[in-house]
């Protein structure tokens, strides 16, 4: 372990439900986000023009008419940027060079004085197309017969653990050959075999995206916008580019919501590109609602198989799993999807057995991205419904079927490694509790029939094996702190959370910290990127070990000033103590100036500065064809949610009456904000159950706006939504705390599938779990006449 | 270009007087014209409710209405609800009970809130449910927004 | 996005707007609202190169009770206003009970009453609900007045009765029958979003059990405002009987509605759930019939 925190007591404002740091802006109507900056009277505004079609070669485009609109400023296209861009797999242009691959692919961008001018270039610009035929089907798509999306495929540049497939649409294959599925089989006493489909879903961050960008004389870039990932962007950009990641800064202010879909790159490269071509004025891109559905990421589809056995006492012999994972026009980041839901493909069993094969597939869909749970929600929505009926199959009630399965520390895992503690069985105890399993309540009304279900999860943190974070402490005149830091505030209170480590770390009370925002290349220090729920985790290491810097160089110059052991001191409420002597000075008396020497003879010491950094130097490689390594990531978040819903036998309208969340956050740094993760993970995946879905009809989506593609509101929302906190530490973890933010929608749709399965006996291929879908199942069952 | 309107109207306790194209959402005006950037805008098409404001004291949704048409009226953004050192009960409720998260969402639900709370001293959690269910969030779930309101509405009753 | 720009004109009486309306004939657009009519200038579906604004009207926002027991609402009263208002509930319980569906809080402050009905959208609960409360319309322009019964107000999707000059200012509401019971139903994916099907019904009874009036008005079902007409046919003179609702509910969700299919649920679904919501409506107005005999 490389930088364990080891605290005999906890110190505050550890586990204290402190309100957030950014409260005050944004309450107030103060935060700034990426469009409220100000940019005065020379700002450009971009459109892009967006392909048309799913597939096509572009044959030519003419640009001359948009050119020579009066306004326009710049028009852009493929031919002006040959370089290429992606996260894992470098698979995508900054706009289309020769062929298009879904509706919404960029194919020229313009920059004009006003909005309204760049609406009628781009309605100038002309592209003949040669129209190919597209791939709407991952599971077809990955067959011989499909039409190639990425004929190159195998010159893309690519990090060495994915293994993309060449000549086939498949970017990325992961296999799991464990044990012997196939002898494994005879000894079950109950086999199941399902097959699921998950659509495509959008993250639907209310606040859009917006970039704005500007590269001076010199060719220095400088890129404002709402982003998760500013040291990617810095980092992927320049590289499309060709110039420094010195020369490239990225400026994030608050960030109104991201889900996943405002890491990695997507349209800020276009700013960016279209910025070059006019130097010294900033140019800005905010897309429109209808443009966020489709032109950012959007979450994969996943046409599933699973099958499983068990023996007579229901425990879990084996599992063979096929993912098909539309991953869309361009996989350069989903293709870790893919990964992920392979060395996870058991999900939190113990299982002796295994064969999986997860492909990633390119479609000629929008683009598939990193959306909260990073595969994980399509995954288990499947495999927990398979558990369910794994357990009625052999008769074992479902929540005793995940107990007796369950991983526990020790558990040999899918890849072969061992499990670290774990709270997981305490959480299906929790759930279970806070539903009253078991106890079946009447129904409100005759033509409704009730349900409970359950369902459980894990999920790691998804990333390369050497992400890293690091931070910086620095304290002012009067003794308050600022931590200079590099990943984002999204909405999930990272900026808070580190507020109070820092505080607790350094010994200062925590309304005294602050966090230096915007987040900004050029100042802040580095971190990969704000997803994977790895920031309380991986940034909070840095944050706390740059707060102890700080505290030991303090300790160190007052120790020598007053002749003591540093042993003898403490910080206590941004004073420095001495057990010894039982001096005191406060830090505000010398955190700058540093302390006078005795005898008048001169100074010592100086502004303070701590500084810190945090990055897991265990995590293995794993062999390409088994999957079976020593250790695949850094650790896993488990946990349980449970629904007690309602169905109505006449319209088959589901009404949710209750949730249950119980999550091992190893520590809670700040319960009531893991409480609002759970909360509202709880809720976003109650959304996607019932209602969400992007309707793609031959590669077109149906649905762009707010009217036909719904999200949850208030009323949708059980009012009884308990969570339960679970404190199992991890042993890297800062005072033993993990992420949370993602985990917390995985489980809960297969809860409600598994809840109306109780209600009602029906089974559907996947969410959503329409009225109508959920009457048709009934009448196809004979529920209903 | 079609012609200039003048508007005077009153944001937040201050008369503005300036001219507009006829066209220019008041979502724009107050946040392009007037600098008010707490109003929020998500969607463009009436459903989000990120950028409702008080129109005469009644919540509106700001892109849903020409800013030519607050001529003689008054608005009520967020920044007007209430000073940092003097919140309103209902800012003052989501700062305590964590009722943001990303914070987007925050002004149009702290407006809509405003005049369903001096209508309704002692709303039940229905109610309450009723008055936000035009305003989406993505992130807290709705239950500490719901919260929050039942403590703003204790605040306000005390 | 932001609407394309259009001229536009704030007139404070009646007949100045119907001078603007006259002078510029189809290219002019009455803005009421404006709850339907923006989102769709946003997107550029609609883009009126006239805007009439009738905000600034103030004669056209009132709720005056007629006599006899009717009701007279002003095209521009808001949704806000007659949702909260003692006269509509106790005159229009119909009304009273539609007002809190329509969409949300913050569209019920700005959206009217007249603009709603003039938009003639069929998934509309107030068109439904005047058809099936056999309001009139009052429809002024220029040249003439002349009042037209709702039920031949709808001409189809988004279209009406109304010529491009003309302006609806007034809708009244016939003193509600005596024994007469109400209700409206609707299904949509969330509560507030346009309803998959929905209805609108009263039902009148005579001596003791016996129906002896049914208006059925479905929403979502077709091009316009759906009239139960054979359903009515079913229930007028017969005894009340759950066998008589499920007759009524089978006759109008095969014969009198002509639902389509979309991206939301099929016709035959929608033809379904009108199955179900037409027993549900005919049973709470009864229910509610029968406190009034």
């Amino acid at each position: 372990m490389t930088t364990t925190v080891v605290h005999e007591r906890i110190p505050e404002p550890i586990g204290e439900s402190k309100p957030r740091l950014d409260n005050r802006k944004k309450v107030t109507g103060a935060a700034t986000y990426a469009d409220d900056m100000q940019f005065g009277s020379g700002l450009l505004y971009a459109r892009i023009l967006h392909s048309p079609h799913p597939h096509a070669l572009i044959k030519s485009i003419n640009i001359s008419r948009a050119k020579a609109l009066p306004g326009v400023k710049a028009v852009v296209t493929g031919e002006d940027f040959p370089g290429f861009i992606g996260l894992y797999l470098q698979d995508r242009h900054i706009f289309c060079r020769d062929r298009v691959r879904y509706v919404g692919d960029p194919v020229a961008g313009v920059a004009a004085t006003s909005e309204e001018i760049a609406v009628k270039a781009v309605n100038l610009i002309e592209v003949e197309y040669e129209v190919l035929e597209p791939v709407v089907n991952p599971e077809f798509g990955a067959s011989p017969d499909a039409p190639l999306v990425h004929p190159q495929l195998s010159e893309y540049k690519v990090v060495p653990f994915i293994l993309p497939q060449a000549g086939t649409n498949i970017s990325n294959l992961f296999k799991v050959r464990k044990g012997d599925v196939g002898a494994a089989w005879e000894k079950c006493a109950a086999i199941v075999e399902r097959k699921y489909r998950i659509p495509h879903i959008q993250h639907v961050p209310i606040e859009p995206h917006v970039a704005i960008a500007q590269v001076d004389e010199t060719g220095e870039v400088t890129l404002w916008g709402s982003s998760q990932s500013p040291f990617a962007q810095r980092n992927l950009i320049a590289q499309a580019l060709g110039i420094s990641q010195s020369d490239m800064r990225v400026v994030a202010p608050y960030v109104g919501g991201g889900f996943g879909s405002k890491a990695g790159v997507s349209m800020e490269a276009l700013a960016v590109a279209i910025a070059t071509k006019v130097r010294g004025r900033p140019v800005k891109l905010r897309l429109t609602r209808e443009e966020e559905f489709y032109t950012a990421f959007v979450r994969q589809e996943l046409i599933s198989y699973f099958k499983m056995g068990c023996d007579k006492n229901g425990k879990i012999l084996a599992m063979e799993n096929r993912f098909y994972w539309g991953g869309g026009a361009y996989t350069e980041y989903g293709v870790n999807v893919t990964r992920a839901a392979g060395y996870s493909s058991t999900g939190p069993y113990e299982v002796p057995n295994v064969k999986t094969d997860s492909y990633c597939v390119y479609t000629n869909h929008p683009v598939g991205g990193p959306m909260r749970g990073f595969g994980m929600p399509e995954m288990h929505t499947g495999l927990e419904q398979c558990i369910d009926d794994l357990a009625h199959e052999i008769g074992i009630d479902p929540v005793e079927i995940r107990r007796r399965n369950c991983i526990r520390e020790g558990s040999i895992l899918v890849t072969g490694s061992k499990m670290h503690p774990t709270g997981l069985p305490q959480c299906i105890e929790e759930t279970a509790k806070a539903i009253q399993w078991g106890q079946k309540a009447s129904p409100s009304a005759p033509n409704k029939r009730r349900g409970k279900g359950t369902a459980i999860m894990w999920k790691a943190p998804a990333m390369p094996p050497n992400a890293g974070s690091s931070a910086w402490v620095e304290l002012a005149e009067d003794g308050t702190v600022t931590v200079g830091l590099g990943g984002q505030d999204l909405g999930q209170g990272t900026f808070t959370v580190c507020a109070q480590m820092a505080a607790a770390a350094l010994g200062v009370p925590y309304e005294s910290v602050r966090i230096a925002t915007p987040v900004d290349t050029r100042f802040s220090p580095y971190e990969w990127q704000t997803v994977a729920s790895r920031l309380t985790w991986s940034m909070g290491n840095a944050v706390v070990s740059a707060a102890q810097d700080a505290r030991r160089q303090i300790l160190d110059l007052v120790s020598e000033a007053w002749g003591e052991d540093p042993e003898d001191l403490d910080i206590r409420n941004g004073v420095v103590v001495s057990y010894k002597s039982e001096q005191e000075i406060p830090l505000k008396d010398m955190v700058i100036y540093g302390l006078p020497k005795p005898n008048d003879s001169g100074w010592m010491g100086g502004p303070i500065r701590g500084r810190g950094k945090f990055m897991p130097t265990y995590v293995t490689s794993l062999d390409p064809e088994t999957g079976q390594g020593e250790r695949a990531v850094v650790h896993y978040t488990t946990g349980s949610q449970s629904v007690e819903l309602e169905v109505d036998l006449d319209t088959g309208q589901v009404e949710i009456l209750r949730g249950a969340s119980s999550f091992d956050v190893g520590k809670a740094i700040n319960p009531e904000m893991v409480k609002a993760q759970m909360e509202g993970g709880f809720v976003q995946g109650l959304s996607s159950a019932l209602f969400e879905e992007m309707k793609m009809v031959d590669g077109y989506m149906q649905n762009p706006s707010f009217v036909d593609y719904r999200i949850a509101t208030t009323t949708d929302a059980p009012s009884d939504l308990q969570s339960v906190i679970v404190e199992v530490p991890q042993d890297d973890g800062p005072w033993g705390a993990r992420g949370i933010g993602e985990h917390s929608m995985v489980a809960t749709a297969a809860a409600i599938a598994n809840a109306i399965f109780d209600a009602v006996g029906i089974r559907m291929e996947g969410p959503p779990f329409s009225a109508e879908k959920i009457y048709l199942a009934m009448l196809d069952a004979g529920i209903v006449e | 270009m079609s012609d200039l309107f003048n508007v005077n109207v009153t944001v937040n306790g201050t008369l503005y007087e300036r001219e507009v194209e006829p066209r220019i959402l008041l979502s724009d005006f107050l946040r392009h014209d007037l600098g008010l950037t707490g109003t929020h805008v998500g969607c463009e098409h009436g459903v989000c409710g990120a950028c409702t404001v008080l129109f005469d004291g009644n919540p509106v949704r700001s892109c849903l209405m020409f800013a030519v048409q607050t001529n003689g009226h008054e608005v009520t953004t967020v920044e007007g609800l209430g000073d940092i050192d003097d919140l309103h009960p209902i800012q003052q409720a989501f700062w305590e009970a964590h009722a943001l998260q990303c914070g987007f969402c925050t002004p149009g639900f702290l407006t809509t809130l405003v005049p369903f709370l001096e209508e309704n001293p002692d709303p039940s959690e229905e109610e309450i449910r009723n008055a936000i269910s035009g305003n989406l969030c993505r992130c807290t779930g709705y239950q500490h927004i719901v919260e929050a309101v039942q403590l703003a509405a204790e605040k306000m009753r005390a | 996005m932001k609407p394309p720009p259009f001229e536009y004109y704030a007139p404070t009486t009646v007949e100045e707007a119907l001078a603007r309306l006259a002078e510029h004939g189809y290219d002019a657009k009455p803005l009421a609202g404006g709850q339907s009519l923006i989102p769709m200038m946003n997107f550029r579906l609609a883009q009126p190169s006239v805007l009439v604004d009738l905000n600034n009207i103030p004669d056209l926002s009132y709720i005056r009770p007629n006599e006899g027991g009717g009701l007279s609402i002003g095209a521009m009263a808001r949704h806000s206003m007659v949702e909260k208002d003692a006269l509509v509930a106790e005159r229009a319980p119909l009304v009273h009970e539609t007002m809190p569906k329509i969409a949300t809080t913050q569209i019920r402050s700005r959206g009217t009453f007249g603009g709603s009905l003039a938009h003639a959208d069929p998934s509309a609960e107030l068109v439904c609900a005047s058809v099936a409360l056999d309001g009139k319309f009052k429809v002024v322009s220029q040249q003439r007045e002349r009042w037209i019964p709702a039920n031949e107000f709808f001409l189809g999707l988004f279209t009406s009765a109304l010529e491009p000059e003309e302006l609806l200012v007034e809708i009244q509401l016939p003193p509600f029958p005596k024994r007469t019971g109400w209700s409206l139903m609707e299904i949509a994916r969330r509560p507030h979003d346009f309803c998959l099907i929905g209805v609108a019904a009263t039902l009148t009874l005579g001596k003791k059990d016996q129906c002896k009036k049914a208006r059925l008005v479905y929403l979502s079902a077709g091009d316009g405002p759906m009239v139960g007409q054979q359903a009515a046919k079913v229930l007028e003179g017969q005894s009340i009987s759950p066998e008589l609702f499920e007759e009524a509910a089978e006759v109008a969700s095969s014969a009198d509605i002509d639902p389509s299919s979309d991206i939301h649920a099929t016709a035959e679904f929608r033809r379904h759930l009108a199955n179900v919501l037409t027993r549900r409506a005919l049973e709470e107005a009864y229910k509610r019939a029968i406190p009034n005999i």
